[in-house]
């Protein structure tokens, strides 16, 4: 990080206190800006009392629901990044990468291609199942037979599958006006306008999938090493990639059925979060949780501030806050390796 | 009185040694070496034959292609045309249609594989594509924006705007390497940064897109798509004459370079050991990647996959220890060729980026998996 070393038992709770100070100020500038001018102050007394009046409506029921919800999906695709890449020691791994993105496209294009479907529980309904029945796939042909060379072929057969369905998505969206229509809006990835209802349904799967990426990191320290030394360290290999590609499907798949593909999130969080946490995944994880919450809360905030009275989806914002970050990284000397 | 059996006793009697069914049935590999004064070659029978079955299905798919369409022209024509000797029409059908739209296939499928292999090579990364090097994704943006954005495009020239958005994208796509490559130089590339900085450049250019896509009309959306998946459709021979050279100098270059990116392939620090400066290295070999995709991209515009499943693929049939350049581009094109004429072949009219994917990515799942059987003991 310096040219001094900054001692683990210090530096990392120093980085959790850090990020989550940043996590609590991005839920405040959350609730505080947006496309209504309302000052601080009543946001506040509106959040805390029960007034009754058109600005403490907009904050309860727009902006309150709408940061909860980029708090939830922003901290699932940050640790479903970090996992990812733990799992396949990969750079480019981002928690589409075992086709949970393309599977959640591919269901959302085929039925509205299909069957004209517009109602949007039946669509982050199908998502949800496009993108489990993809990533189960991918786990058992990538995972079938031996462990060795598993991470690649995993890498691989997920990039190969994702490819398979977007070029059908693809010829859907191209056949069809309206699924274009409908296509181009989903896949920037957005907070708003949605289905907050689905929301409550999804919300348990999160949490059941962050638990298991927490559990899931203390295997991944020891996977790291390479299996064969896992293996003699007492890691119980399989079930450990198991239960990643489990946890990873059970983060990535939600958070991509309710808010569309903001699959940069999931490279930049880890990333970021590695200055911190270097190689140890039980820091890890959570911190990417943590910076993908930030960055995802500045990013919607920001899309709604910058293109008044409209406003820009968090997707598109989030290249623009997220590129620099990890451009920044990049200056560094040495750049901690997977 | 019967000896007492002991642990390692026992452990000797029951070790068998395992049963080698790994490797191929019959003996393909030994190598053998021929010598003919000062220079020197490796006989590889297995990349021999399998170069030899690809080159032949390309000039079996090359002919069916030629020889065939949905307009009908008498095989005695189709040679005679082709000896230079045909009518306007013939001409037509059979020189600027069909063998334009052959030859760009080949060599754009050529070019994207070949590039492939050199950047998996140089990030030593098994799922890097080129579009790392941003020449599709700067491609895209101002492609998109050319076409969304009239405005922009009318200040170019009153109908200059559907002939110019393929150099102009191109165009825009190299700057955007440009400023992929300076900041990821850091007296060679390494792998790790160049992939940091090129997924950073990237997302900000297909965010862009998808931003221009929100913002559009639904039938510049449509026109925007269609350019974004790749086509072919639009091909005539000036295209060839420019892929042709582009691409023959990208294969020369590999060859020269083939030694020194395999070296590379062992890691930057084992490299110099072997007399391979690295920095150089990577920087040629991204260097003729970047022209490979540049022109591929100019004549097709960013037909997403074959650059990864190519040379992935080609590992595989070729059994080489890492991606292949010449091979790859080998594959690549024989991929790219048969997408195209399944693609001209469908009932609905799609750009040759769908069908790619929809025949390569089953193909790769079908060598992993006999690869997989292969190594599992």
């Amino acid at each position: 990080m310096t040219s001094k070393p900054f001692p683990a038992a210090r530096r990392l709770p120093f980085a959790a206190g850090l990020l989550t100070a940043g996590a609590a100020l991005a839920v405040l500038l959350s609730l505080a800006f947006g496309s209504n001018d309302i000052p601080f102050r009543e946001v506040l007394s509106a959040l805390f009392t029960h007034v009754d009046s058109a600005e403490a409506t907009v904050v309860t029921s727009q902006r309150l629901p709408r940061t909860l919800l980029g708090l939830a999906v922003g901290c699932a695709l940050g640790m479903a990044g970090a996992l990812m890449q733990g799992h396949t020691r990969n750079p480019l791994a981002d928690p589409g990468l075992f086709g949970v993105n393309a599977g959640a496209a591919f269901a959302v294009a085929g039925l509205t291609y299909g069957f004209g479907v517009s109602s949007s529980g039946v669509l982050v309904a199908a998502a949800l199942a496009g993108a489990g029945v993809v990533a189960t796939l991918v786990a058992l042909f990538g995972l079938r037979g031996t462990n060795r060379g598993a991470l690649v072929m995993l890498a691989i057969t997920g990039t190969t599958l994702s490819a398979l369905l977007t070029a059908l998505t693809t010829a859907l969206v191209l056949l069809d006006k309206r699924t274009l229509d409908v296509m181009r809006f989903w896949q920037v990835g957005a907070l708003a306008d949605r289905d907050h209802g689905m929301a409550v349904l999804i919300i348990p799967l999160l949490a059941a999938g962050c638990l298991l990426a927490l559990v899931n990191a203390f295997a991944l320290n020891n996977l790291g090493l390479g299996d064969d030394v896992a293996r003699s360290l007492g890691t119980r290999v399989r079930r450990s990639r198991i239960t990643g590609i489990t946890a990873i499907t059970l983060l990535a798949g939600p958070a991509t059925a309710l808010c569309g593909p903001v699959a940069f999130l999931g490279l930049v969080a880890p990333h970021t979060a590695r200055l911190f946490a270097r190689h140890d995944q039980r820091w890890l994880v959570p911190l990417s949780g943590l910076t993908g919450a930030i960055v995802l809360l500045v990013a919607d905030t920001v899309g709604r501030v910058s293109a008044r009275p409209g406003e820009l989806q968090a997707g598109i914002v989030m290249a623009a806050v997220g590129a620099p970050v990890l451009l920044a990284l990049t200056r560094r000397r040495k750049l901690v390796a997977l | 009185m019967r000896p007492r059996t002991t642990a390692a006793s026992t452990a000797a009697r029951r070790y068998r040694p395992p049963k080698v069914t790994s490797g191929p049935r019959f003996a393909l590999d030994p190598r053998r070496g021929i010598r003919l004064g000062p220079v020197a070659l490796t006989l590889r029978p297995r990349a021999f034959l399998a170069g030899t079955v690809t080159v032949a299905v390309l000039l079996v798919l090359c002919g069916v292609s030629v020889f065939t369409g949905s307009f009908d022209v008498p095989a005695d024509r189709v040679l005679a045309t082709l000896a230079g000797n045909g009518e306007s029409v013939e001409r037509l059908v059979v020189l600027d249609h069909r063998l334009a739209r052959v030859l760009a296939a080949v060599l754009v499928g050529a070019a994207l594989g070949c590039a492939g292999a050199l950047t998996q090579s140089v990030t030593r990364n098994p799922i890097a594509s080129p579009d790392l090097l941003g020449v599709t994704g700067g491609a895209s943006f101002f492609a998109v924006l050319l076409v969304t954005q009239p405005a922009i495009a009318s200040r170019t020239g009153e109908h200059a705007a559907a002939e110019l958005l393929a150099p102009m994208a191109v165009l825009g796509g190299l700057a955007t390497t440009a400023l992929i490559l300076a900041l990821s130089w850091r007296g060679g590339f390494d792998g790790l940064r160049l992939i940091l900085v090129g997924l950073s450049i990237n997302s900000l250019a297909l965010s862009g897109v998808s931003w221009l896509l929100t913002r559009a009309e639904l039938e510049q959306a449509q026109v925007a798509t269609r350019w974004l998946t790749g086509s072919l459709n639009g091909v005539r021979l000036p295209d060839v004459t420019l892929m042709t050279p582009v691409v023959l100098c990208g294969f020369l270059a590999c060859a020269v370079l083939a030694r020194d990116v395999a070296a590379l392939r062992l890691g930057r620090e084992v490299a110099p050991t072997l007399g391979t400066a690295p920095g150089r290295t990577e920087a040629l070999a991204l260097f003729v990647a970047v022209v490979l995709v540049s022109g591929a991209t100019a004549v097709a515009g960013p037909i997403a996959f074959v650059a990864f499943v190519a040379p992935q693929a080609a590992m595989r049939v070729f059994r080489t220890p890492g991606p292949p350049p010449l091979a790859a581009g080998l594959l690549g094109a024989l991929l790219v060729l048969a997408a195209d004429m399944t693609a001209q072949r469908l009932p609905a009219e799609l750009p040759v980026g769908v069908p790619t994917a929809i025949l390569g990515a089953p193909y790769l799942l079908y060598l992993l998996n006999q690869h997989r059987r292969r190594t599992s003991v």
